[in-house]
C-alpha cells in the first residue's frame, strides 16, 4: 500500500512512474479513441431523426463529460492540498486546468457545429450550453489567477481555494440555468436509468469515451511533467 | 440491436454523409488539430526546459 | 462595527461614488431609448441587474486594500484578533452605507419606470439581498486580487455570481407581473445570509494567505 501511495507524496517517485507509463497510456488512448471514432463515424447505423449529423456525438459527449470530470478531479486535488498539503497537488491542479480548458472549448465547439444541422442555429442561450460556457470561463480564470502571482505558494493556495469554491458552484449553476431555460436534449446515456439510444450506437460511444479519457490522461501526464519541471526550475 | 456494419459504399458517400459530412468531418478534423497542437506545444515546452537545465 | 461604519463614512468617495454611478446609469439608460416605447419597461430589468453587478464590483474594489497596506490586518493577526470578524464588520458597514441606499434608489427607479406597481417592500428587500450576495462575492474577488488590480478578482469570481443573477431575474419577473414572490424573496434572503457568511470566511483565509 505504501508503495502505491508513494507517487502521490513524492515528486520524484511520481516523475519516475509518469515517464514509465506515459508511452503505453498514449498508445492505448490513441488506439481506443480512433477505434471508437472510426466505428462511430463509418459503421454505426444512421439516426432516424438526425441523419448522419448525430455522429458528432462520439466527439461531443466524451468532451462534455470530461469537461466536468476534470473540474471534479481538480477539486479533489485542491481539497487534498488544502488539508494535507500534498506536494504534487498544485501541479496536478494546474495541468488539469490546462486540459480542462481545452476539452471544454472542444465540447462547446462540437456542440455548436452539431447545432447547425439539428437546431438550425450554432448558439442558443440554453441551460447546458450556458453552464458549459461558464465552466470554460472558470478554467480560464483559474489559469489567469495562477499565472498572476510571483509567489508560488500564494498562487497554489489561491488557485486551490477558487477551484474548491468553483466545484460547489457547478451544481448550483447547473440547477439555476436549468430553471432558467432549456432546449438541449436530455442526456442520451445515464448511469441510473436505461439509455435512450440503441446498443449499436452506444458501443462505439462507450469506446470513444474510454479512449478519449485515456488519451486525456496521457496528455495530463505530459503536462504535469512540464509543470513540475517548470516549478523546480523556478 | 441494429447491426454494426459499414454504412458507406464509396468514399464520396462517406465524405458527404448526406448533407452533413461537412459538419461531422470538420468537427473531427478540428479536434484532431487542437489535440495535436496542444500535445506538440507541451512537448516543445518540455524540451526547452530540459535544454535550459 | 460602529468604528468600521464611521471609517467608511469618512471616505466619502468609497460609498457615495457607487451610489452616484448607479443613479447615473439609471438616468442614462432611458435616454438611449425612445421614451414612449414599451422597451423601457422590458429592458429596465436587465439594466437594473447589470448595473447592480457593476456597482457591486466598484464598491468592493479595494475594500481591503487600505487595511492591508497600512498593516492593520497584520497587526490584528499578531495580536491574535479575528480576521473573520474584521472582514465581517467591513462588509456589514458597506451593506449599510452602500447596498441599502442602492436598494432604495433601485426601488425608486423601478417605480418611476413602471416596472413595479405594488409589493414595494418585497422589491426593496429583494434588491437589498441580491446586493448582499453580489457584494460578498466580489469582496472575495477583491481579497484574491489584493495589490493585483481589480480585473483579476472580477474574472475569478464572476462565474459565482451567475446563479444569483438568474435568481434575481426570476424575482424581478415575478414581481413585475404581480405574481406572489414571497418564496423567491425567502430564497434570496437565505442565500444572501449563507453567501455572506461563507465568503466572509473565505476572504479572511485569503487575506491571511497574502499576509503570510
Amino acid at each position: 500500500m505504501k508503495n502505491l501511495l508513494l507517487p502521490l507524496i513524492s515528486v520524484k517517485e511520481y516523475l519516475n512512474l509518469n515517464k514509465m507509463i506515459y508511452p503505453y497510456v498514449l498508445f492505448l488512448g490513441i488506439f481506443f479513441m480512433l477505434l471508437g471514432w472510426i466505428v462511430g463515424l463509418l459503421f454505426a447505423p444512421i439516426d432516424a431523426v438526425q441523419g448522419h449529423s448525430y455522429r458528432i456525438i462520439y466527439l461531443h459527449v466524451p468532451m462534455a463529460i470530461y469537461s466536468q470530470l476534470i473540474y471534479w478531479f481538480m477539486a479533489i486535488w485542491s481539497f487534498s492540498f488544502l488539508i494535507w498539503k500534498i506536494k504534487i497537488a498544485p501541479s496536478m491542479i494546474l495541468s488539469a486546468a490546462y486540459i480542462g480548458c481545452m476539452v471544454t472549448f472542444l465540447a462547446l465547439l462540437s456542440g455548436s457545429v452539431w447545432g447547425i444541422p439539428t437546431w438550425g442555429t450554432w448558439w442558443q442561450w440554453d441551460a447546458r450550453i450556458t453552464s458549459t460556457f461558464i465552466l470554460f470561463i472558470m478554467y480560464l480564470a483559474l489559469l489567469t489567477v495562477n499565472n498572476s502571482f510571483q509567489n508560488t505558494n500564494t498562487a497554489d493556495q489561491i488557485t486551490a481555494w477558487i477551484a474548491l469554491v468553483g466545484v460547489i458552484n457547478i451544481p448550483i449553476i447547473k440547477k439555476s440555468v436549468d430553471w432558467w431555460s432549456t432546449l438541449h436534449q436530455p442526456a442520451s446515456i445515464s448511469l441510473t436509468t436505461e439509455s435512450s439510444i440503441d446498443l449499436s450506437m452506444l458501443i462505439p460511444l462507450l469506446i470513444s469515451i474510454i479512449g478519449v479519457g485515456i488519451f486525456l490522461f496521457s496528455l495530463g501526464l505530459k503536462v504535469s511533467r512540464w509543470v513540475i519541471y517548470r516549478r523546480e526550475s523556478d | 440491436m441494429e447491426k454494426i456494419i459499414l454504412q458507406f459504399h464509396t468514399l464520396e458517400e462517406a465524405l458527404l454523409m448526406g448533407d452533413h459530412g461537412i459538419y461531422v468531418w470538420s468537427t473531427y478534423i478540428i479536434t484532431g488539430l487542437v489535440f495535436s497542437i496542444f500535445s506538440i506545444t507541451f512537448s516543445w515546452k518540455l524540451r526547452n526546459l530540459k535544454e535550459d537545465e | 462595527m460602529i468604528t468600521e461604519l464611521f471609517k467608511l463614512f469618512q471616505r466619502t468617495r468609497d460609498w457615495l461614488g457607487p451610489i452616484l454611478i448607479f443613479t447615473m446609469i439609471m438616468i442614462a439608460f432611458p435616454l438611449s431609448l425612445n421614451i414612449y416605447s414599451a422597451d423601457l419597461i422590458s429592458s429596465f430589468e436587465s439594466v437594473l441587474v447589470i448595473s447592480l453587478l457593476m456597482i457591486a464590483f466598484i464598491s468592493c474594489d479595494g475594500i481591503f486594500n487600505e487595511d492591508f497596506l497600512d498593516g492593520s490586518f497584520e497587526m490584528l493577526i499578531s495580536e491574535g484578533g479575528s480576521l473573520f470578524q474584521a472582514v465581517f464588520e467591513k462588509l456589514c458597514a458597506s451593506f449599510v452605507l452602500i447596498s441599502f441606499p442602492i436598494a432604495l434608489a433601485g426601488l425608486l427607479f423601478s417605480i418611476a419606470n413602471g416596472a413595479i406597481n405594488q409589493n414595494y417592500m418585497i422589491a426593496l428587500l429583494g434588491i437589498f439581498f441580491v446586493n448582499i450576495i453580489l457584494n460578498s462575492i466580489f469582496a472575495f474577488g477583491s481579497a484574491i486580487s489584493l495589490n493585483k488590480g481589480a480585473i483579476l478578482g472580477v474574472i475569478s469570481v464572476l462565474p459565482f455570481s451567475m446563479p444569483a443573477i438568474i435568481l434575481f431575474g426570476r424575482f424581478l419577473d415575478s414581481i413585475s407581473s404581480n405574481i406572489s414572490s414571497i418564496n423567491l424573496l425567502q430564497l434570496l434572503g437565505g442565500t444572501s445570509i449563507i453567501t455572506f457568511l461563507i465568503f466572509s470566511w473565505l476572504c479572511s483565509r485569503i487575506i491571511k494567505l497574502h499576509i503570510e
